[in-house]
């Protein structure tokens, strides 16, 4: 009896809160744009920024973490249509760290390391397109520095 | 081909420019010969002679359709009110032309940031001082001096033939391996050749930055496209219009001139063409320094026309010989600052 007391209390207060019944927003059936999980694949670090990096806070690590590897997804899936110079990916990935980094030069000397390792991979400092290899280069040295901060 | 031997004007001030013009000083004519022939040169470079067939092989048609396209804005972008650049001081309004169409598409492509199609590089601005943006940055004598005759008045598309292969653009400076101050304009120094050409040394230079190729434009479609993708125009014609803009400033057609002049921007909306009886407007840049007078602000925008430029109705102006420059070889290639991660990580 005590049991039916409890569903009936339950049941009024449902309908106190919810006089016109439950709306719940209607979404698609499935994702209008699939957004399979990013795969990165376990590359080589670069040595500098591990030995920068040995004594960071693991948040701090899972943030540049997450800001790499969502940069190489956004380089995989634009294919070379939006970012298509050198100097548009300078400004997307200075854009990126800006909104995602609270203290810049908390870790001192790692964006020359994270430079260096973007300057190797393009080979030139002059503003180039981003082509299918550049893109590659660029998602590459993406790898480098998500595998220095894991 | 007219006669112009050794009939050299130089002019003293921009009223004398104005009068000449107006009582027939010859400063552009036609030449059916220079017109096959640079037609020929377009093809022999890769290049499409037809701006129609230009627009719909490289997906530009309809693209400017019912825009106000202004290229001229990226001239100031990089180059803050170098136009118009001085004033003409002889008959070499087609080296004017000339320059201030190339100027346009050469700024445009810097600023649009897109790869130089050969090297697959972005260029940079090239540095002038102070005096040549003033002037122009580019130079218009090392355009005239190869018109290859030794009075005044020239053709608009023997000057693109120069430009596409002989001497291309030269920036506004000093050339000390030739002997040359080219910082400021000089009408004597756009004399110094005629009949007999440059030697050796100045076509070394003028190869440096040869403008890649040109198409002639013949409709309002071709031209509003073009000129909405950043590639300017040279115009060879015998209309002349009035000094004074309306109040959407626009010039209308008065007396005739034989003169060349350079569109830098096309207005194709609709409540503009509506004031026009239909008619879309071409922004007309003059050499004459600051000849004409009336409201230079753009309709519905807080935008000025350069100094010495109009509006023309396309009605206006579309019989004109119209000379689309594409892009400009070998400026320094941009260079990146940082990759994005220094001083924010």
């Amino acid at each position: 009896m005590k049991k039916f007391v409890w569903i009936a209390g339950a049941l009024l207060l449902f309908s106190l809160m919810f006089p016109q019944g439950l709306s719940l927003p209607k979404f698609p059936a499935v994702p209008v744009v699939p957004t399979p999980a990013p795969v990165v694949p376990a590359g080589t670090g670069d040595a500098e920024i591990v030995d920068l990096l040995k004594s960071a806070a693991p948040a701090d690590k899972a943030r540049i973490v997450d800001v790499y590897t969502g940069l190489r997804t956004v380089l995989l899936r634009d294919g070379g249509k939006r970012v298509t110079t050198t100097e548009k990916f300078a400004d997307l990935q200075a854009n990126t760290l800006q909104l995602a980094i609270d203290t810049p030069g908390k870790y001192s000397g790692l964006d020359v390391a994270i430079e260096r390792v973007f300057a190797t991979a393009v080979g030139t400092k002059d503003v180039v397109a981003v082509t299918p290899d550049m893109q590659k280069s660029l998602v590459q040295a993406c790898d480098v520095i998500i595998a220095s901060a894991r | 081909m007219a006669d112009h031997s050794e009939d050299e004007v130089m002019f003293s001030s921009v009223f004398d420019v104005v009068e000449a013009y107006e009582n027939g000083f010859v400063g552009a004519y036609a030449d059916p010969e220079a017109d096959a022939a640079f037609r020929a040169d377009i093809l022999a470079a890769g290049g499409v002679p037809d701006g129609a067939d230009a627009c719909a092989q490289f997906g530009l048609a309809e693209s400017g359709a019912g825009k106000l396209s202004l290229p001229f804005l990226e001239i100031y972008s990089l180059y803050p009110r170098c136009l118009p650049g001085g004033a003409q001081g002889r008959g070499d309004c087609v080296s004017w032309s000339t320059r201030n169409a190339a100027l346009g598409t050469m700024c445009c492509e810097i600023t649009s940031g897109i790869p130089d199609e050969v090297t697959g590089r972005v260029e940079g601005a090239p540095d002038v001082t102070e005096t040549a943006r003033a002037y122009g940055v580019l130079s218009t004598e090392a355009i005239y001096n190869w018109r290859r005759h030794g009075g005044d008045g020239w053709t608009c598309s023997a000057a693109a033939r120069v430009l596409m292969k002989e001497s291309g653009l030269w920036l506004r400076k000093n050339y000390p391996e030739l002997n040359l101050d080219l910082t400021q304009y000089s009408s004597r120094n756009a004399g110094i050749y005629g009949a007999k050409t440059p030697p050796e040394s100045w076509l070394k230079v003028g190869q440096d930055h040869l403008v890649r190729t040109a198409t002639e434009v013949r409709s309002f479609e071709e031209l509003r496209d073009l000129l909405h993708n950043g590639y300017c125009a040279s115009s060879c014609g015998s209309e002349g219009f009035s000094a004074q803009r309306d109040a959407q400033g626009v010039s209308r057609r008065k007396g005739s001139w034989a003169h060349a002049m350079a569109y830098l921007g096309v207005d194709d909306r609709e409540e503009v063409k509506a004031l026009y009886g239909g008619q879309p407007l071409v922004l007309v840049q003059n050499s004459w320094g600051n000849w004409n007078d009336g409201p230079r602000r753009i309709y519905k925008t807080n935008i000025d026309i350069p100094v010495g430029s109009f509006w023309a109705l396309w009605s206006d102006i579309k019989n004109r010989h119209t000379i689309v420059f594409s892009g400009v070889n070998g400026w320094p290639p941009k260079q990146l600052k940082s990759y994005g991660a220094l001083g924010n990580i």
